[in-house]
């Protein structure tokens, strides 16, 4: 019996690695393959481990917040008189964007112009990140529970931070716009020229798919186009900061490392499909 | 003799438990946002660290299964291609295994620096791993940060380890003296 016992224990030991290489190789082919099992094994791991990382990523986030309660308190004179400084400028811009207002709204009735659809949203927090070689995603504490769909715009206060590309039950899964298989349709805010800004699990972005190649400056602002009806135009997404390999590079004006918030827009176009707020799940953003 | 109650027995089970439950709360660490920009980018890959220190002092506790399923977690929790860090962690258990005598018995500095080469090790499959899955050639600049900041953090995770190692010894004793 000892004799049969130690024979099973050998055999198992000599086998185990090849056996969990084999597997693991398994799983990669599945992963590389994007099988439906693995996308649903991970969201139920999401939706089981997300209250988890909830909770581990709180002291982060109070540790976070207290540096800078400190760091405001320090800086409160500067603060002060650059907040002066910036409320004069935006005043000279409100007056501006009222005028511009009107001004649009007349050209819109003269036109008859059919109106954009307005986004409602969800706020999130980011409790866990996924950085490196492979992938850049973030993971959010609202999931389908709360309205939030698979390909939904995921903004921060500057600009877009990506979309929704898993959705558990009380979480979700960002793909970020620096992530690999990140696609935007933009347009360049001075010009209207439409692109593609693509990411490469780098903290930049490439442009892709531009006619304007070669002649694009630095300083160029880029905004969603609002192509495919899925983002609504005009979200901020980056701005060039110069070129390698002769594509312009993008500097996204979100840095997700540093954002703690977002909100999740719900935004469809009318008549393509029910929208989560149509179904009376989300409050109207505006 | 005395025989071993089941609640004794419950709990050696439980403390037996301890290297795969400290290797995932180790890697919900890694998976925690730090909201410090630059920082934020770079991951430690502390999964490797709990492997590398349980096959040293406990491979008994943490062998090619256990390793293979911390890999699938950190996985599904980071996103990741399924399979991926499961096949570095079972890889990283073959050659700590395979070099487990130069790490016994050897004063911290030797251990830390004999880690700081499996770590090393571990990084560079990941990063062909990575330039396999993706066929385009992975920056360098990401996985040597995350090198140095797995490196730096060895000698907090290395403490933390030992107090779960001491918990596991313990109910050793306890069972040993119970039988």
């Amino acid at each position: 019996m000892l004799k049969l016992v130690l024979l099973t224990r050998q055999t198992t030991q000599r086998f185990a690695l090849p056996f969990f290489v084999v597997a693991a190789l398994a799983f990669i082919l599945m992963s590389r393959t994007d099988n439906p099992w693995v996308t649903d094994a991970r969201t139920r791991t999401l939706d089981v481990l997300a209250p988890v990382i909830d909770v581990a990523s709180r002291p982060v986030s109070a540790v976070n917040a207290a540096v800078d309660s400190v760091n405001s308190w320090l800086a409160v004179a500067a603060e002060n008189e650059k907040l002066r400084r910036e409320n004069a400028r935006l005043m000279h811009w409100q007056a501006a964007a009222r005028q511009l207002l009107a001004e649009n709204r007349e050209f819109r009735d003269l036109l008859s112009s059919v109106a954009e659809p307005r986004a409602a949203f969800v706020t999130a927090r980011i409790i866990g990140h996924s950085s490196g070689t492979f992938v850049r995603t973030a993971v959010l504490n609202a999931g389908s529970r709360d309205g939030v769909r698979v390909g939904q715009a995921v903004v921060a206060t500057h600009g877009l931070v990506g979309r929704i590309t898993e959705t558990a039950r009380h979480s979700s899964r960002v793909l970020l716009l620096t992530d690999l298989n990140s696609r935007v349709p933009v347009v360049f805010e001075s010009n209207r020229k439409p692109a593609i800004v693509s990411g490469d699990n780098s903290r930049v972005l490439s442009l892709l798919f531009t006619e304007l190649a070669g002649t694009i400056d630095a300083g160029e602002r880029l905004v969603t186009s609002g192509e495919g009806g899925m983002l609504p135009p005009g979200i901020p997404v980056g701005v060039v900061t110069g070129s390698q390999g002769g594509l312009p590079r993008v500097t996204p004006f979100v840095d997700p490392a540093r954002i703690e918030h977002v909100r999740v827009l719900d935004y469809t176009l009318p008549g393509l499909m029910q929208t989560t707020r149509e179904a009376g799940m989300l409050e109207p953003l505006w | 003799m005395v025989i071993e109650g089941w609640g004794a027995s419950l709990k050696r089970r439980a403390v037996s438990l301890l290297p795969l439950v400290s290797g995932v709360a180790l890697v919900l660490v890694t998976a925690t946002p730090l909201y410090f920009g630059h920082v934020g980018d770079v991951a430690p890959r502390l999964g490797v660290t709990a492997v590398i220190f349980w096959t040293v002092y406990r491979p008994d506790l943490l062998g090619y299964g256990s390793a293979f399923c911390l890999g699938i977690v950190a996985d599904l929790m980071t996103g990741l291609p399924l399979g991926i860090t499961a096949l570095v962690l079972v890889l990283v258990r073959y050659g700590v295994i395979t070099r487990r005598r130069y790490f016994l018995r050897k004063s911290f500095h030797i251990v830390w620096a004999e880690y700081a080469l499996v770590v090393i090790a571990a990084v560079a499959i990941d990063w062909m791993l990575a330039a396999l899955y993706l066929w385009s050639y992975p920056g360098l600049l990401v996985h040597v940060f995350q090198v140095l900041l797995t490196v730096a953090l060895f000698p907090g995770v290395y403490w933390l380890l030992t107090r779960c190692q001491d918990l596991v010894s313990l109910a050793g004793r306890e069972a040993a003296g119970s039988v």
